[in-house]
């Protein structure tokens, strides 16, 4: 790779940002980062010359001409860092038929706001992310908006239609995603950091986009059910203290009800009538129960073992590549015959107790994974809905498994959103 | 329907880790630099030979179906999308740069192998 690039053909202001990446601090975080976020992805999406393509392009800003699958996009994405100046440059660089407003609106947007991204690559982010956004979107939301650089040669900067439901939408999902996938790890997305921006989209969505649903179908499948959920109490337990990552997705919550929704609502009555009907579980979403506990080493071990032997007879096939690699969910009937055996090499005195609560309670525990969430290894269930005494099936579970000899135990009970099943 | 490319060989006693390192990584789907990376220890530079061939196609696109190892004798079924004659092209100058013998590279398509 050579040492000197001919930045010539950069605009001016671009050609002097670039010279960040002859500095030797910058080159060493550039690279870290790489060989975190993209290395083994790009080694196994592109042969060698096309991964080189990138590397070199990532490093230097040269060479965009000679990526594979190049969308303005992309090419923003993998340059050195992002500024005003670099969206500008490539949207200039746009075929005016290629540019797609969703492209910028909804991918690029969701991605800057949804969680810091500068945390993650912060040698990329000359100008910060909400210095872009606000660049592009403004202080408040207006259903036009006029981007501030030209596509490809037009004469003068397109102006967007927004619509406030799909930009609110995207705020809710940004909270919503990460409480329902359960992440262990959660960034505080930057619309927390925009409020009046979220407020003024609240405002434009007016009273009809608040209504209190009635019926179990429009919790299934209207579109603001992602927001009466996260308006619910989701997590209580009768029996231990929430689990760390769970009390981080519950600061996350109480964070988007108070900071983000609670301002517009005392303007808008239907929000409020709304937020009050939500509260607790007002609506009565379908709970479910979750344990996760961890074993002493030794035991384990052991407990793996067996898993693994049982997963590699049964389970695995083309998508579930190996046992050791996979955070997939092992489906209900593993927790049924996987769990006896278990019992049956270590634990024989419990197999009556565990007898005892699936005949009590058929179909509790519906999924079942080994889990990175807490340091030692451990193991996770979730169980199905459970209308029916939950604090009850919570406190026997938790005594069943504290019997077993573990050494840390979690349980709590969570709503969800209901599926078809539950209708 | 996909075309499939079957290759079977012989390789040197020394090489079979790496060659099983290979098949796993063609199972998982796992192909690109990071295969061409294993190649290079097999012979200088030989992962440069499949440049061509992910300029075409995607690796995503290229993994192994079915593999098997009987000692040193490996084979590997390899889905290779529409164009199963250029991948096996690629394939047979690859494996001429490489130390191994009785190399046989066919290509069928669905179960017609």
């Amino acid at each position: 790779m050579s040492e000197i690039e001919d930045v010539s053909h950069f605009p001016e202001t671009l050609a002097k940002q670039l010279e960040i990446t002859k500095c030797e601090d910058w080159k060493k975080q550039h690279q870290e980062v790489w060989n975190k976020h993209y290395h083994d992805f790009l080694s196994k999406e592109y042969g060698r010359r096309d991964y080189k393509n990138y590397f070199h392009f990532y490093m230097t800003g040269e060479g965009h001409e000679k990526l594979k699958h190049p969308t303005t996009g992309r090419k923003i994405h993998y340059f050195p860092f992002i500024t005003k100046d670099t969206i500008s440059y490539f949207y200039s660089l746009e075929q005016t038929h290629a540019f797609k407003q969703s492209d910028l609106t909804f991918t690029y947007l969701s991605e800057l706001m949804k969680s810091d991204p500068k945390k993650e690559r912060p040698e990329y982010y000359l100008d910060g992310p909400l210095d872009i956004f606000d660049w592009i979107w403004g202080e408040g939301f207006t259903s036009q908006i006029t981007l501030p650089f030209i596509i490809a040669d037009e004469k003068s900067p397109r102006t967007l239609e927004l619509k406030a439901k799909d930009v609110f939408m995207m705020i809710v999902r940004s909270v919503y995603e990460p409480i329902w996938e359960n992440r262990d790890k959660v960034d505080v997305p930057l619309w927390f950091s925009r409020p009046k921006y979220v407020e003024s989209v609240l405002k434009e969505l007016g009273e009809d986009f608040f209504y209190t649903p009635e019926t179990p179908l429009e919790l299934n499948e209207s579109p603001q059910a992602s927001l009466w959920f996260l308006l619910s109490d989701i997590y209580s337990s009768c029996v231990t203290a929430l689990p760390p990552h769970i009390i981080c997705l519950e600061r996350l919550r109480q964070r988007f009800v108070s900071e983000l929704i609670k301002p517009a609502s005392k303007s808008i009555p239907e929000l409020e009538k709304l937020m009050v009907s939500c509260q607790g579980n007002g609506l009565k979403l379908p709970k479910q129960l979750n344990f996760i506990f961890s074993l002493p080493e030794e035991l384990y071990e052991k407990w793996y073992q067996l898993i693994k032997e049982y997963f590699i007879d049964n389970i695995q096939d083309s998508y579930w590549k190996t046992f050791d690699e996979s955070d997939e969910w092992m489906p209900a009937d593993t927790v049924y015959e996987v769990f006896p055996k278990i019992l049956s090499t270590f634990h024989p005195e419990m197999i009556a107790e565990w007898n005892s609560i699936i005949s009590s309670y058929p179909g509790f525990a519906t999924y079942f994974k080994l889990s990175p969430v807490l340091n030692n290894g451990c193991y996770h269930f979730k169980g199905t809905s459970i209308e029916d005494r939950p604090e009850e099936l919570e406190k026997r579970i938790f005594d069943f498994i504290n019997a077993l000899g573990c050494k840390i135990i979690y349980c709590w009970t969570s709503i969800r959103r209901p599926s078809v099943w539950d209708i | 329907m996909t075309d499939i490319v079957k290759i079977v060989f012989f390789c040197q006693e020394q090489d079979i880790a790496t060659w099983q390192k290979i098949s796993e990584l063609l199972s998982q789907g796992k192909s690109g630099m990071m295969l061409q990376d294993f190649l290079d220890k097999l012979a200088p530079d030989a992962g440069d030979l499949l440049d061509d061939l992910f300029e075409e196609v995607d690796p995503s696109e290229l993994y192994a179906e079915y593999t098997e190892q009987n000692e040193n004798q490996f084979m590997f079924v390899l889905m290779a999308g529409s164009d199963g004659d250029f991948v096996a092209s690629e394939f047979r100058k690859l494996f001429k740069a490489l130390p191994v013998t009785n190399t046989r590279v066919a290509v069928g398509c669905d179960d017609a192998m």
